[in-house]
Protein backbone atom coordinates (compact mmCIF):
# COMPACT_ATOMS: atom_id res chain seq x y z
CA UNK A 1 0.00 0.00 0.00
CA UNK A 2 1.49 3.31 -1.05
CA UNK A 3 1.95 6.16 1.39
CA UNK A 4 -0.67 8.88 0.76
CA UNK A 5 0.68 12.12 -0.68
CA UNK A 6 0.81 15.07 1.71
CA UNK A 7 -0.81 18.24 0.39
CA UNK A 8 0.12 21.48 2.14
CA UNK A 9 -2.76 23.92 2.19
CA UNK A 10 -1.34 27.43 2.67
CA UNK A 11 -4.66 29.26 2.89
CA UNK A 12 -6.28 31.79 5.16
CA UNK A 13 -9.26 30.52 7.14
CA UNK A 14 -12.10 30.37 4.59
CA UNK A 15 -14.87 28.12 3.28
CA UNK A 16 -12.50 27.05 0.48
CA UNK A 17 -10.00 25.75 3.05
CA UNK A 18 -12.66 23.54 4.58
CA UNK A 19 -13.89 22.42 1.15
CA UNK A 20 -10.35 21.59 0.03
CA UNK A 21 -9.56 19.63 3.19
CA UNK A 22 -12.70 17.55 2.81
CA UNK A 23 -12.23 16.95 -0.89
CA UNK A 24 -8.61 15.89 -0.57
CA UNK A 25 -9.25 13.72 2.48
CA UNK A 26 -12.04 11.94 0.59
CA UNK A 27 -9.65 11.33 -2.31
CA UNK A 28 -7.10 9.67 0.00
CA UNK A 29 -4.62 12.56 0.44
CA UNK A 30 -3.19 13.73 3.73
CA UNK A 31 -3.23 17.44 4.35
CA UNK A 32 -1.31 19.94 6.45
CA UNK A 33 -2.15 23.60 7.02
CA UNK A 34 -0.10 26.76 7.10
CA UNK A 35 -1.64 30.17 7.72
CA UNK A 36 1.39 32.42 7.39
CA UNK A 37 4.92 32.68 5.94
CA UNK A 38 6.62 31.04 8.99
CA UNK A 39 4.23 28.12 9.10
CA UNK A 40 4.61 27.58 5.38
CA UNK A 41 8.42 27.52 5.59
CA UNK A 42 8.42 25.24 8.65
CA UNK A 43 6.12 22.58 7.18
CA UNK A 44 7.93 22.60 3.83
CA UNK A 45 11.22 22.09 5.68
CA UNK A 46 9.97 19.40 8.10
CA UNK A 47 7.38 17.41 6.15
CA UNK A 48 8.41 17.62 2.48
CA UNK A 49 4.84 17.80 1.11
CA UNK A 50 4.11 16.49 -2.40
CA UNK A 51 2.21 19.64 -3.42
CA UNK A 52 1.57 23.14 -2.17
CA UNK A 53 -1.89 24.61 -2.64
CA UNK A 54 -1.54 28.29 -1.79
CA UNK A 55 -4.03 31.11 -1.70
CA UNK A 56 -3.72 34.25 -3.83
CA UNK A 57 -3.19 36.04 -0.50
CA UNK A 58 -1.79 34.42 2.66
CA UNK A 59 -1.78 36.36 5.91
CA UNK A 60 -1.78 39.60 3.87
CA UNK A 61 1.12 38.56 1.59
CA UNK A 62 1.09 37.66 -2.09
CA UNK A 63 0.74 33.90 -2.60
CA UNK A 64 2.74 34.10 -5.84
CA UNK A 65 5.64 35.98 -4.18
CA UNK A 66 5.72 33.47 -1.30
CA UNK A 67 5.69 30.59 -3.79
CA UNK A 68 8.60 32.08 -5.74
CA UNK A 69 10.58 32.36 -2.48
CA UNK A 70 9.91 28.73 -1.58
CA UNK A 71 10.66 27.47 -5.09
CA UNK A 72 14.18 28.84 -4.61
CA UNK A 73 14.63 26.16 -1.91
CA UNK A 74 12.32 23.48 -3.34
CA UNK A 75 12.54 23.87 -7.12
CA UNK A 76 10.72 20.61 -7.93
CA UNK A 77 7.74 21.29 -5.64
CA UNK A 78 4.48 21.54 -7.63
CA UNK A 79 2.55 24.67 -6.57
CA UNK A 80 -1.12 25.23 -7.28
CA UNK A 81 -2.57 28.67 -6.71
CA UNK A 82 -6.13 29.28 -5.50
CA UNK A 83 -7.30 32.56 -7.04
CA UNK A 84 -10.44 34.46 -6.12
CA UNK A 85 -11.28 34.76 -9.80
CA UNK A 86 -9.86 33.98 -13.20
CA UNK A 87 -7.96 36.75 -15.00
CA UNK A 88 -5.34 37.15 -17.70
CA UNK A 89 -3.04 38.87 -15.19
CA UNK A 90 -3.15 35.89 -12.82
CA UNK A 91 -2.45 33.45 -15.66
CA UNK A 92 0.55 35.55 -16.79
CA UNK A 93 1.95 35.94 -13.26
CA UNK A 94 1.65 32.19 -12.64
CA UNK A 95 3.48 31.39 -15.87
CA UNK A 96 6.24 33.87 -15.02
CA UNK A 97 6.60 32.52 -11.47
CA UNK A 98 6.86 28.91 -12.71
CA UNK A 99 3.85 27.61 -10.76
CA UNK A 100 2.08 24.39 -11.85
CA UNK A 101 -1.33 26.00 -12.38
CA UNK A 102 -4.23 27.73 -10.69
CA UNK A 103 -7.83 27.05 -9.72
CA UNK A 104 -10.64 29.52 -9.13
CA UNK A 105 -14.33 29.46 -8.16
CA UNK A 106 -16.83 28.10 -8.75
CA UNK A 107 -15.18 24.86 -7.57
CA UNK A 108 -16.61 21.48 -6.78
CA UNK A 109 -14.69 18.90 -4.76
CA UNK A 110 -13.99 16.93 -7.96
CA UNK A 111 -12.43 20.02 -9.55
CA UNK A 112 -10.02 20.44 -6.64
CA UNK A 113 -9.02 16.78 -6.59
CA UNK A 114 -8.59 16.66 -10.38
CA UNK A 115 -6.39 19.79 -10.36
CA UNK A 116 -4.22 18.38 -7.55
CA UNK A 117 -3.93 15.01 -9.30
CA UNK A 118 -2.95 16.66 -12.60
CA UNK A 119 -0.22 18.71 -10.90
CA UNK A 120 1.12 15.70 -9.01
CA UNK A 121 1.17 13.58 -12.17
CA UNK A 122 3.00 16.30 -14.06
CA UNK A 123 5.51 16.69 -11.22
CA UNK A 124 6.03 12.93 -11.13
CA UNK A 125 6.70 12.81 -14.85
CA UNK A 126 9.06 15.73 -14.56
CA UNK A 127 10.80 14.02 -11.63
CA UNK A 128 11.16 10.80 -13.62
CA UNK A 129 12.60 12.72 -16.57
CA UNK A 130 15.05 14.67 -14.36
CA UNK A 131 16.16 11.46 -12.64
CA UNK A 132 16.71 9.82 -16.04
CA UNK A 133 18.71 12.79 -17.30
CA UNK A 134 20.78 12.93 -14.12
CA UNK A 135 21.46 9.21 -14.49
CA UNK A 136 22.55 9.61 -18.10
CA UNK A 137 24.71 12.68 -17.32
CA UNK A 138 26.27 10.95 -14.33
CA UNK A 139 27.09 7.89 -16.44
CA UNK A 140 28.58 10.13 -19.14
CA UNK A 141 30.63 12.02 -16.55
CA UNK A 142 31.77 8.74 -15.04
CA UNK A 143 32.91 7.55 -18.48
CA UNK A 144 34.84 10.80 -18.94
CA UNK A 145 36.39 10.43 -15.49
CA UNK A 146 37.39 6.85 -16.36
CA UNK A 147 38.86 8.02 -19.68
CA UNK A 148 40.73 10.82 -17.94
CA UNK A 149 42.05 8.37 -15.32
CA UNK A 150 43.17 5.97 -18.06
CA UNK A 151 44.95 8.74 -19.99
CA UNK A 152 46.37 10.40 -16.89
CA UNK A 153 47.79 7.17 -15.52
CA UNK A 154 49.07 5.76 -18.80
CA UNK A 155 50.85 8.73 -20.38
CA UNK A 156 54.60 8.41 -20.18
CA UNK A 157 55.11 11.97 -18.96
CA UNK A 158 54.78 12.50 -15.24
CA UNK A 159 52.11 14.95 -14.06
CA UNK A 160 51.67 16.44 -10.60
CA UNK A 161 48.85 18.87 -9.88
CA UNK A 162 49.09 21.00 -6.74
CA UNK A 163 46.58 23.22 -5.00
CA UNK A 164 47.35 26.80 -3.96
CA UNK A 165 48.99 25.54 -0.76
CA UNK A 166 51.23 23.21 -2.82
CA UNK A 167 49.39 20.08 -1.66
CA UNK A 168 49.12 17.21 -4.13
CA UNK A 169 45.70 17.04 -5.80
CA UNK A 170 46.69 14.64 -8.58
CA UNK A 171 49.75 12.53 -9.18
CA UNK A 172 49.93 10.07 -12.04
CA UNK A 173 51.68 6.71 -12.16
CA UNK A 174 54.61 8.00 -14.21
CA UNK A 175 55.34 10.77 -11.70
CA UNK A 176 54.91 8.34 -8.79
CA UNK A 177 57.30 5.82 -10.37
CA UNK A 178 59.85 8.52 -11.25
CA UNK A 179 60.09 9.66 -7.63
CA UNK A 180 59.40 6.26 -6.03
CA UNK A 181 56.25 7.54 -4.35
CA UNK A 182 53.04 5.51 -3.78
CA UNK A 183 50.39 7.44 -5.69
CA UNK A 184 47.49 6.78 -3.26
CA UNK A 185 49.40 7.84 -0.18
CA UNK A 186 50.59 11.11 -1.71
CA UNK A 187 47.18 12.74 -2.21
CA UNK A 188 46.53 15.72 0.03
CA UNK A 189 50.09 15.90 1.32
CA UNK A 190 52.29 18.98 0.82
CA UNK A 191 54.51 18.16 -2.15
CA UNK A 192 57.59 19.22 -0.19
CA UNK A 193 56.86 16.42 2.29
CA UNK A 194 55.63 13.77 -0.13
CA UNK A 195 58.47 14.13 -2.67
CA UNK A 196 61.83 14.84 -1.14
CA UNK A 197 63.89 15.09 -4.34
CA UNK A 198 66.19 18.16 -4.03
CA UNK A 199 65.90 19.15 -7.73
CA UNK A 200 62.10 19.22 -7.47
CA UNK A 201 62.30 21.23 -4.25
CA UNK A 202 64.62 23.64 -6.02
CA UNK A 203 62.19 24.02 -8.95
CA UNK A 204 59.29 24.72 -6.58
CA UNK A 205 61.31 27.18 -4.52
CA UNK A 206 62.71 29.08 -7.46
CA UNK A 207 59.51 29.04 -9.54
CA UNK A 208 57.85 31.09 -6.81
CA UNK A 209 60.77 33.52 -6.41
CA UNK A 210 62.03 33.87 -9.98
CA UNK A 211 59.23 32.66 -12.24
CA UNK A 212 61.47 29.70 -13.17
CA UNK A 213 59.59 27.35 -15.44
CA UNK A 214 62.02 24.62 -16.48
CA UNK A 215 64.38 22.62 -14.36
CA UNK A 216 66.28 19.38 -14.79
CA UNK A 217 65.62 16.60 -12.32
CA UNK A 218 68.57 14.24 -12.05
CA UNK A 219 68.12 10.76 -10.58
CA UNK A 220 70.81 8.58 -9.05
CA UNK A 221 70.28 5.88 -11.68
CA UNK A 222 71.30 8.30 -14.45
CA UNK A 223 67.84 9.27 -15.66
CA UNK A 224 67.28 12.96 -16.34
CA UNK A 225 63.83 14.53 -16.49
CA UNK A 226 62.87 17.97 -17.69
CA UNK A 227 60.34 19.41 -15.25
CA UNK A 228 58.02 22.18 -16.44
CA UNK A 229 56.19 24.30 -13.88
CA UNK A 230 52.90 25.98 -14.88
CA UNK A 231 50.57 28.08 -12.75
CA UNK A 232 46.90 27.17 -13.10
CA UNK A 233 44.49 30.00 -12.19
CA UNK A 234 42.01 29.16 -9.40
CA UNK A 235 43.59 25.74 -8.82
CA UNK A 236 47.30 26.06 -8.06
CA UNK A 237 50.00 24.70 -10.30
CA UNK A 238 51.06 21.77 -12.46
CA UNK A 239 54.43 20.10 -12.85
CA UNK A 240 54.97 17.98 -15.95
CA UNK A 241 57.98 15.71 -16.21
CA UNK A 242 59.51 14.42 -19.40
CA UNK A 243 62.30 11.84 -19.55
CA UNK A 244 65.09 13.51 -21.55
CA UNK A 245 67.80 10.94 -20.71
CA UNK A 246 68.16 9.95 -24.37
CA UNK A 247 68.45 13.60 -25.45
CA UNK A 248 71.17 14.12 -22.88
CA UNK A 249 72.94 11.03 -24.19
CA UNK A 250 72.70 12.47 -27.72
CA UNK A 251 74.12 15.73 -26.41
CA UNK A 252 77.09 13.88 -24.96
CA UNK A 253 77.60 12.03 -28.23
CA UNK A 254 77.45 15.27 -30.20
CA UNK A 255 79.84 16.91 -27.77
CA UNK A 256 82.28 14.01 -28.04
CA UNK A 257 81.98 14.10 -31.82
CA UNK A 258 82.72 17.83 -32.02
CA UNK A 259 85.70 17.44 -29.68
CA UNK A 260 87.07 14.47 -31.62
CA UNK A 261 86.62 16.14 -34.97
CA UNK A 262 88.08 19.34 -33.60
CA UNK A 263 91.20 17.50 -32.44
CA UNK A 264 91.50 15.31 -35.56
CA UNK A 265 91.27 18.31 -37.86
CA UNK A 266 93.47 20.71 -35.96
CA UNK A 267 96.23 18.30 -35.05
CA UNK A 268 97.41 17.55 -38.65
CA UNK A 269 97.06 21.23 -39.57
CA UNK A 270 99.42 22.18 -36.75
CA UNK A 271 101.82 19.44 -37.91
CA UNK A 272 101.82 20.61 -41.54
CA UNK A 273 102.45 24.20 -40.48
CA UNK A 274 105.30 23.06 -38.20
CA UNK A 275 106.95 20.96 -40.91
CA UNK A 276 106.56 23.77 -43.47
CA UNK A 277 108.46 26.11 -41.12
CA UNK A 278 111.04 23.38 -40.43
CA UNK A 279 111.84 23.01 -44.14
CA UNK A 280 112.97 26.63 -44.43
CA UNK A 281 114.99 26.36 -41.21
CA UNK A 282 116.80 23.11 -42.04
CA UNK A 283 118.32 24.19 -45.35
CA UNK A 284 118.38 26.81 -48.06
CA UNK A 285 115.43 27.18 -50.45
CA UNK A 286 115.59 28.66 -53.91
CA UNK A 287 113.09 31.21 -55.18
CA UNK A 288 110.67 28.59 -56.57
CA UNK A 289 110.81 26.45 -53.46
CA UNK A 290 110.26 29.49 -51.22
CA UNK A 291 107.28 30.58 -53.31
CA UNK A 292 105.70 27.11 -53.16
CA UNK A 293 106.29 26.81 -49.42
CA UNK A 294 104.79 30.28 -48.85
CA UNK A 295 101.73 29.20 -50.86
CA UNK A 296 101.50 26.03 -48.76
CA UNK A 297 101.61 28.01 -45.49
CA UNK A 298 99.03 30.49 -46.73
CA UNK A 299 96.68 27.66 -47.70
CA UNK A 300 97.15 25.95 -44.34
CA UNK A 301 96.32 29.22 -42.59
CA UNK A 302 93.15 29.50 -44.72
CA UNK A 303 92.18 25.89 -43.94
CA UNK A 304 92.82 26.46 -40.21
CA UNK A 305 90.59 29.53 -40.29
CA UNK A 306 87.89 27.64 -42.19
CA UNK A 307 88.03 24.67 -39.80
CA UNK A 308 87.84 27.00 -36.80
CA UNK A 309 84.81 28.75 -38.32
CA UNK A 310 83.12 25.41 -39.08
CA UNK A 311 83.76 24.10 -35.58
CA UNK A 312 82.47 27.34 -34.03
CA UNK A 313 79.36 27.14 -36.16
CA UNK A 314 78.90 23.48 -35.22
CA UNK A 315 79.22 24.26 -31.51
CA UNK A 316 76.78 27.16 -31.62
CA UNK A 317 74.22 25.30 -33.75
CA UNK A 318 74.51 22.18 -31.57
CA UNK A 319 73.62 24.32 -28.54
CA UNK A 320 76.96 23.88 -26.77
CA UNK A 321 77.40 27.61 -26.44
CA UNK A 322 75.75 27.93 -23.04
CA UNK A 323 78.08 30.35 -21.28
CA UNK A 324 76.19 33.48 -20.23
CA UNK A 325 77.43 36.52 -18.31
CA UNK A 326 76.08 39.99 -17.64
CA UNK A 327 77.99 42.16 -20.11
CA UNK A 328 77.90 45.66 -21.60
CA UNK A 329 78.05 45.44 -25.38
CA UNK A 330 79.60 48.93 -25.66
CA UNK A 331 82.64 47.69 -23.71
CA UNK A 332 83.13 44.69 -26.01
CA UNK A 333 82.59 46.93 -29.03
CA UNK A 334 85.18 49.44 -27.77
CA UNK A 335 87.70 46.64 -27.25
CA UNK A 336 87.01 45.20 -30.72
CA UNK A 337 87.45 48.58 -32.36
CA UNK A 338 90.78 48.99 -30.54
CA UNK A 339 91.98 45.61 -31.81
CA UNK A 340 90.86 46.41 -35.37
CA UNK A 341 92.38 49.90 -35.15
CA UNK A 342 95.49 48.80 -37.09
CA UNK A 343 93.45 47.53 -40.04
CA UNK A 344 91.24 50.64 -40.01
CA UNK A 345 94.29 52.92 -40.07
CA UNK A 346 96.04 50.81 -42.72
CA UNK A 347 93.04 51.24 -45.02
CA UNK A 348 92.72 54.91 -44.10
CA UNK A 349 89.04 54.44 -43.16
CA UNK A 350 86.98 57.06 -41.36
CA UNK A 351 85.13 55.46 -38.44
CA UNK A 352 82.38 56.99 -36.32
CA UNK A 353 80.95 55.44 -33.15
CA UNK A 354 77.76 56.76 -31.54
CA UNK A 355 75.99 55.37 -28.52
CA UNK A 356 73.04 56.51 -26.48
CA UNK A 357 73.75 56.92 -22.73
CA UNK A 358 72.81 54.33 -20.09
CA UNK A 359 72.72 51.29 -22.35
CA UNK A 360 71.27 48.24 -20.58
CA UNK A 361 73.39 45.12 -20.01
CA UNK A 362 73.03 41.83 -21.90
CA UNK A 363 73.12 38.28 -20.59
CA UNK A 364 75.42 36.82 -23.20
CA UNK A 365 78.62 35.01 -24.03
CA UNK A 366 81.20 37.81 -24.31
CA UNK A 367 83.51 35.73 -26.53
CA UNK A 368 80.73 35.05 -29.02
CA UNK A 369 79.68 38.72 -29.03
CA UNK A 370 83.30 39.61 -29.73
CA UNK A 371 83.31 37.09 -32.60
CA UNK A 372 80.06 38.58 -33.95
CA UNK A 373 81.52 42.11 -33.85
CA UNK A 374 84.80 40.89 -35.39
CA UNK A 375 82.93 39.36 -38.32
CA UNK A 376 80.59 42.32 -38.91
CA UNK A 377 83.30 44.98 -38.53
CA UNK A 378 85.80 42.79 -40.42
CA UNK A 379 83.38 42.68 -43.36
CA UNK A 380 82.82 46.44 -43.20
CA UNK A 381 86.59 47.01 -43.22
CA UNK A 382 87.16 44.49 -46.04
CA UNK A 383 84.47 45.81 -48.35
CA UNK A 384 84.82 49.56 -47.77
CA UNK A 385 86.79 51.40 -50.51
CA UNK A 386 90.35 52.44 -49.77
CA UNK A 387 89.62 56.02 -50.80
CA UNK A 388 86.84 57.75 -48.88
CA UNK A 389 85.85 54.62 -46.95
CA UNK A 390 83.52 55.31 -44.03
CA UNK A 391 82.13 53.05 -41.31
CA UNK A 392 79.46 54.16 -38.87
CA UNK A 393 78.77 52.11 -35.72
CA UNK A 394 75.72 52.97 -33.65
CA UNK A 395 74.46 51.48 -30.37
CA UNK A 396 71.04 52.37 -29.00
CA UNK A 397 68.27 50.91 -26.87
CA UNK A 398 64.52 50.61 -27.34
CA UNK A 399 61.82 48.50 -25.69
CA UNK A 400 64.19 46.43 -23.54
CA UNK A 401 66.35 45.69 -26.56
CA UNK A 402 69.84 46.73 -27.58
CA UNK A 403 70.22 47.76 -31.22
CA UNK A 404 73.56 47.61 -33.00
CA UNK A 405 73.92 49.13 -36.44
CA UNK A 406 77.11 48.83 -38.50
CA UNK A 407 76.99 50.77 -41.78
CA UNK A 408 79.59 51.16 -44.51
CA UNK A 409 79.79 52.91 -47.87
CA UNK A 410 81.08 49.81 -49.66
CA UNK A 411 79.79 48.31 -52.92
CA UNK A 412 76.49 47.18 -51.35
CA UNK A 413 74.70 43.85 -51.74
CA UNK A 414 72.19 43.12 -54.48
CA UNK A 415 68.62 42.30 -53.38
CA UNK A 416 69.05 38.73 -54.74
CA UNK A 417 72.20 38.21 -52.66
CA UNK A 418 70.63 39.73 -49.53
CA UNK A 419 68.22 36.78 -49.36
CA UNK A 420 71.15 34.36 -49.00
CA UNK A 421 73.71 36.49 -47.20
CA UNK A 422 73.43 34.56 -43.90
CA UNK A 423 73.69 31.10 -45.50
CA UNK A 424 76.81 29.01 -45.00
CA UNK A 425 79.49 29.38 -47.70
CA UNK A 426 77.51 32.05 -49.54
CA UNK A 427 79.55 34.86 -51.11
CA UNK A 428 78.00 37.77 -52.93
CA UNK A 429 78.37 38.06 -56.71
CA UNK A 430 79.92 41.51 -56.54
CA UNK A 431 82.62 40.65 -53.97
CA UNK A 432 85.78 42.32 -55.34
CA UNK A 433 88.58 39.98 -56.48
CA UNK A 434 91.20 39.22 -53.89
CA UNK A 435 88.96 39.82 -50.86
CA UNK A 436 89.49 36.68 -48.76
CA UNK A 437 86.64 34.85 -47.02
CA UNK A 438 85.08 31.43 -46.59
CA UNK A 439 81.46 32.54 -46.66
CA UNK A 440 80.99 31.48 -43.04
CA UNK A 441 81.38 34.82 -41.23
CA UNK A 442 77.78 35.97 -41.51
CA UNK A 443 76.44 32.44 -40.92
CA UNK A 444 78.35 32.51 -37.62
CA UNK A 445 76.95 35.98 -36.85
CA UNK A 446 73.40 34.71 -37.40
CA UNK A 447 73.99 31.60 -35.27
CA UNK A 448 75.38 33.72 -32.44
CA UNK A 449 72.49 36.19 -32.62
CA UNK A 450 69.95 33.34 -32.78
CA UNK A 451 71.51 31.61 -29.79
CA UNK A 452 71.08 34.88 -27.86
CA UNK A 453 67.40 35.11 -28.90
CA UNK A 454 68.09 38.15 -31.05
CA UNK A 455 67.55 39.15 -34.68
CA UNK A 456 69.93 40.19 -37.41
CA UNK A 457 69.17 41.63 -40.82
CA UNK A 458 70.77 43.58 -43.61
CA UNK A 459 69.70 46.71 -45.48
CA UNK A 460 71.68 47.51 -48.59
CA UNK A 461 71.61 48.91 -52.11
CA UNK A 462 74.22 48.41 -54.81
CA UNK A 463 76.86 51.17 -54.81
CA UNK A 464 75.25 52.81 -51.80
CA UNK A 465 76.68 50.81 -48.94
CA UNK A 466 75.37 48.29 -46.46
CA UNK A 467 73.93 48.38 -42.93
CA UNK A 468 73.77 45.35 -40.66
CA UNK A 469 71.35 45.52 -37.75
CA UNK A 470 71.52 43.31 -34.67
CA UNK A 471 68.80 43.44 -32.01
CA UNK A 472 69.47 41.64 -28.74
CA UNK A 473 67.17 41.38 -25.69
CA UNK A 474 68.57 43.35 -22.78
CA UNK A 475 69.06 41.70 -19.40
CA UNK A 476 66.33 42.35 -16.87
CA UNK A 477 67.45 41.58 -13.31
CA UNK A 478 64.82 39.52 -11.42
CA UNK A 479 62.47 41.62 -9.33
CA UNK A 480 63.50 41.52 -5.68
CA UNK B 1 88.70 22.12 -46.91
CA UNK B 2 89.20 19.20 -49.31
CA UNK B 3 89.44 21.59 -52.27
CA UNK B 4 92.09 23.61 -50.46
CA UNK B 5 93.99 20.42 -49.62
CA UNK B 6 93.88 19.20 -53.20
CA UNK B 7 95.18 22.61 -54.27
CA UNK B 8 98.31 22.42 -52.14
CA UNK B 9 99.17 18.77 -52.80
CA UNK B 10 100.47 19.60 -56.29
CA UNK B 11 103.06 22.28 -55.31
CA UNK B 12 104.05 20.12 -52.35
CA UNK B 13 104.68 17.19 -54.73
CA UNK B 14 106.76 19.41 -57.02
CA UNK B 15 108.98 20.53 -54.16
CA UNK B 16 109.25 17.01 -52.71
CA UNK B 17 110.28 15.35 -55.99
CA UNK B 18 113.05 17.89 -56.42
CA UNK B 19 111.60 19.42 -59.59
CA UNK B 20 111.93 22.90 -58.10
CA UNK B 21 115.47 22.28 -56.84
CA UNK B 22 117.54 20.03 -54.58
CA UNK B 23 116.60 19.45 -50.93
CA UNK B 24 118.53 18.24 -47.94
CA UNK B 25 117.65 14.89 -46.36
CA UNK B 26 116.07 16.73 -43.41
CA UNK B 27 113.98 18.89 -45.73
CA UNK B 28 112.79 15.81 -47.61
CA UNK B 29 111.94 14.15 -44.31
CA UNK B 30 109.99 17.23 -43.15
CA UNK B 31 108.12 17.36 -46.46
CA UNK B 32 107.22 13.66 -46.20
CA UNK B 33 105.89 14.25 -42.69
CA UNK B 34 103.89 17.29 -43.88
CA UNK B 35 102.44 15.20 -46.72
CA UNK B 36 101.51 12.40 -44.29
CA UNK B 37 99.80 14.91 -41.99
CA UNK B 38 97.86 16.27 -44.94
CA UNK B 39 96.85 12.72 -45.84
CA UNK B 40 95.49 12.26 -42.29
CA UNK B 41 93.65 15.56 -42.52
CA UNK B 42 92.16 14.59 -45.88
CA UNK B 43 90.94 11.28 -44.43
CA UNK B 44 89.30 13.08 -41.47
CA UNK B 45 87.64 15.60 -43.79
CA UNK B 46 86.21 12.78 -45.93
CA UNK B 47 85.04 10.86 -42.86
CA UNK B 48 83.35 13.93 -41.37
CA UNK B 49 81.69 15.12 -44.57
CA UNK B 50 80.40 11.74 -45.79
CA UNK B 51 77.50 11.38 -43.28
CA UNK B 52 76.08 14.69 -44.40
CA UNK B 53 76.03 13.81 -48.08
Amino acid sequence: MSIPSLILLALDESPFLQLGKRALFSAGYETAEAHNREGLARILQQSSPSLLLIGERLDGESGIALSVEQLECFPTLPVLLYAEKDSLTIAKDILQAGLSGYIYPPLRTDDIVAAVKRSLDRARHLGDWVRGEVGRTTASLQRQVNDFDAIFNNIEDGVIILDKQARIILLNQAAGQAFGVAVESAFGKPVAQAILHPDLQSLLGRSVEESLKYHEINFDDGRIFNAHYTRIPNIGSAITLQDISYLKELDHLKNDFVHTVSHDLRSPLTSVMGYAELISRTGPLNEHQSEFMARLQSSIRDITSLVNDLLDLGRIEAGFDTRREIVQLENILGYTLDILGGQISARNLEIRFDQTPNLPPLKANPLRLRQMLDNLLGNAIKYTPLIGGRIHVRLSTEDKQLILQISDNGPGISPADQAHIFEKFFRGENVPDGVPGSGLGLAIVKSIVDSHLGRVWVESALDQGTSFFVVLPSYEPPAS
Amino acid sequence: VQAELDGIMYPLGLVKTGKTGALTAEQRQALASAEAAMGRLSAVVKAVSLPGK
